[in-house]
């Protein structure tokens, strides 16, 4: 017990976070099942909710409070603790000093100490759904004034948006003394010999990605410091004057809920490529491996993530282009997004181009490799669509929107985790996982995800709006309702499917066969210790 | 000073001081989120009053100058001669503290948004000045060479840090 709970070594570190991430995704898909269920069903009665929720769930019928509640935990539980965690924090920790040589992180302390700040931060974040008033509704992007004015704005706003807050706040330092971490690991561990451009791929996209957090989170925590202010301390960050909630008078008055979404964005979106560069890291490696070949252009693959990396620092913006802002502001943001195409171009082609003539073995890490690929350049095509001002003022918050974003970010990112397990299980549990198991999971997983998010742009496109618990009573949206019936049967068969990950895991830890040497002939460090 | 080869020490200096620089971009980026936020705020409204103009806060920063060049004296000495220099600077530090908190007084929360600004700057510099405090009392007990030089460092960055958001609140005001 004292052994993981002190623990400093990286690989131990690493497991923590990958567990920890591995929960973190059950609760979220959970959540995410019970929200598709209520959007088709939404007078239906379940005991089980009655029984989690007996105020916001009586008599089993998911109130509209409710479901935005599960929609801001599914949002934060998924975007932080799943997808800034597991291909960063969990495989990073683990592999990272593999695959440079190093003995270990430059401050094994900072190891252990990040953890477990990370795993505090799910805590105080779980407990939002058992204290009175329950999870905020506010959404993971918590606008204010809606996350700032407290109690009176609603069920949640009270102590579950504190909850919320700090939450994030802490999880924010997590992550900042990880990139620390990583950065002096990568820059000044490598063993004798290991220039700079010599490091595998995935060690350069960790390293964007230690930078991106190492500049996002900081922003994060400042915003989220002004607004505990504004909620505890009274003072007027972002709440505007004029405002009458619940008829009651507000009487703050002179701040801007604008600055919180400069401040949110302006870490928001490089958080985006947080979540995806190490899944492209990793199918990089991927691909090379069972192509049997080294990666095609490996230098532009390297400039192409410090590329997506600094633009994905100037295009914050694109999140805001129905808030007001000039559009000459507009323009700029458009044009800086869609510039990111480029790098991200760069490597769906280099990916590509190692493939082509390349005697490949389309074992499982490589199928979510390849499904990396595919799903990366349909939720990427959808992107260039709302890059556009013109066409993101009727696109922003419908459908179209949450469509683009779970299929590049979400969708994507977690093949590029499913990738990574399957390719590195061998040095983490020294067993190989079920071949036959992972190949079922793989397809049930790759058509029901496009099956989910495929006709989401169509409903997006009619003008479904995002964020709404309940659309069944909006007589233009009646003509959809059999989309939603067939992308909820989708995410329930897509939720199932993980079932097969979960056996192939666990029963792979114990009875896998057991892995020699470097059972992928790959060639990087990791394989040779 | 260190019981460890030249050799053996530079990897390590290295990784301290790369983790220091990473360390200072963190803390330059949440400087600069919540000064941009200041700007803002200060240009959007009709009830921004400025702070009261005051030398104080001005001479805090005097102190943990001296912090400063009492840890670049301290890092061409060798120990116990260190000791001395780093308890001096960490009373030092301790002071300047102080003369912040004394600043407090003077100023009511909700008395303007610049107000409200000002003790989300200073209690985040009181943070950094406090594990600049334990930093140095760290230095005391370890007494190594890279401890010394890596503190240094931080306070120089601190005093810098402290110099541009005083200029904010007190004269760009």
């Amino acid at each position: 017990m004292r052994r993981y709970l002190f623990t400093t070594d990286h690989k131990i570190v690493g497991l923590q976070y990958f567990w920890l991430s591995l929960i973190a995704a059950l609760i979220g898909v959970v959540l995410s099942v019970l929200m598709r269920y209520h959007l088709v069903y939404p007078g239906s009665s379940l005991p089980l909710l009655q029984r989690i929720w007996p105020t916001s769930a009586a008599g089993g019928v998911m109130t509209p409070e409710l479901y935005l509640s599960l929609m801001t935990m599914h949002g934060t539980i998924m975007v932080f603790f799943v997808l800034s965690v597991a291909p960063q924090s969990a495989f990073g920790h683990y592999l990272l000093p593999l695959q440079i040589g190093a003995n270990g992180m430059a401050f094994p302390l900072l190891s252990g100490l990040s953890f477990w700040l990370t795993a505090a931060a799910f805590l105080v974040l779980l407990s939002a759904f058992v204290i009175p008033g329950g999870a905020p509704l506010s959404g993971w992007t918590a606008y204010p004034p809606l996350s700032a004015l407290g109690s009176i704005a609603g069920p949640g706003e009270g102590l579950g948006q504190t909850l919320w807050i700090v939450s994030i706040a802490v999880f924010s330092v997590a992550s900042v003394l990880g990139a620390i971490n990583f950065i002096a690991t990568l820059l000044e561990k490598r063993r004798a010999g290991m220039r700079l451009l010599a490091m595998p791929l995935t060690c350069w996209n960790w390293l964007v990605t230690a930078i991106l957090s190492l500049l996002g989170f900081p922003v994060l925590l400042s915003a989220g410091v002004l607004l505990l202010m504004d909620r505890h301390a009274g003072t007027n960050f972002f709440i505007p004057g004029g405002l009458v909630v619940s008829d009651q008078a507000i009487l703050h008055k002179g701040g801007s809920p604008l600055l919180w979404q400069h401040l949110f964005w302006f870490f928001g979106h490089p958080e985006v490529y947080i979540a995806i560069l190490p899944g492209m890291g990793v199918v990089t490696e991927v691909i090379s491996t069972f192509s049997g070949r080294p990666i095609f252009g490996r230098t532009m693959m390297i400039l192409a993530t410090f590329a997506i990396g600094f633009l994905g620092l100037l295009v914050w913006g694109h999140h805001m282009f129905t808030s007001g802002m000039s559009p000459y502001s507009s323009i700029a943001f458009s044009v800086l997004t869609m510039t990111i195409g480029v790098p991200s171009a760069v490597k769906t082609l280099n990916w590509i181009g190692t493939l082509w003539g390349g005697r490949i073995r389309f074992n499982t890490a490589m199928l979510f490799a390849l499904g990396f690929v595919s799903i990366f350049v349909s939720g990427g095509l959808s992107g260039i669509f709302l890059g556009q001002p013109v066409l993101d003022l009727y696109l922003h918050d419908t459908y179209f929107v949450v469509a683009h974003f779970h299929l590049i970010m979400g969708v994507a990112a977690v093949f590029g985790i499913f990738a990574a397990t399957f390719y590195w299980f061998p040095i983490m549990f020294g067993r190989m996982m079920n071949e036959r198991l992972g190949k079922a999971h793989f397809f049930l997983t790759f058509i029901g995800v496009y099956c989910l998010f495929l006709p989401m742009h169509v409903a997006g496109t009619a003008g479904n709006p995002r964020r709404y618990p309940d659309f069944t009573n909006f007589e233009f949206l009646a003509p959809l309702l059999p989309i939603h019936l067939f992308m909820t049967a989708a995410a329930f068969v897509t939720a199932l499917a993980q079932v097969l990950f979960l056996v192939n895991l666990f029963w792979s830890m114990r009875r896998g066969k057991t892995a020699t040497g470097s059972p992928w002939a790959a060639e990087t460090l990791e394989w040779t210790r | 000073m260190d019981s460890m080869s030249a050799v053996e020490l530079e990897p390590r200096r290295n990784s301290v001081l790369t983790g220091l620089a990473a360390a200072g971009a963190a803390t330059t980026m949440l400087f600069a989120a919540l000064l941009s936020a200041y700007v803002v705020r200060r240009g959007i409204s009709d009830d921004w009053i400025p702070l009261p103009s005051s030398a104080v806060p001005f001479a805090s920063i005097l102190p943990s100058v001296g912090v400063s060049l009492l840890l670049s004296r301290a890092r061409k000495k060798r120990p116990p001669a260190i000791t001395g220099f780093l308890l001096t600077a960490a009373v030092l530090a301790g002071i300047s503290a102080m003369m912040h908190l004394w600043v407090w007084k003077g100023i009511s929360l909700l008395a303007s948004p610049s107000a409200s600004f000002f003790f989300v700057l200073d209690s985040a510099l009181l943070v950094y000045m406090a594990a600049g405090v334990f930093a140095l009392l760290w230095a005391c007990k370890g007494r190594k060479a890279i401890t010394v030089e890596a503190v240094s460092y931080y306070w120089l960055y601190v005093n810098a840090l402290c110099a541009l958001v005083l200029a904010f609140l007190f004269v760009w005001r």
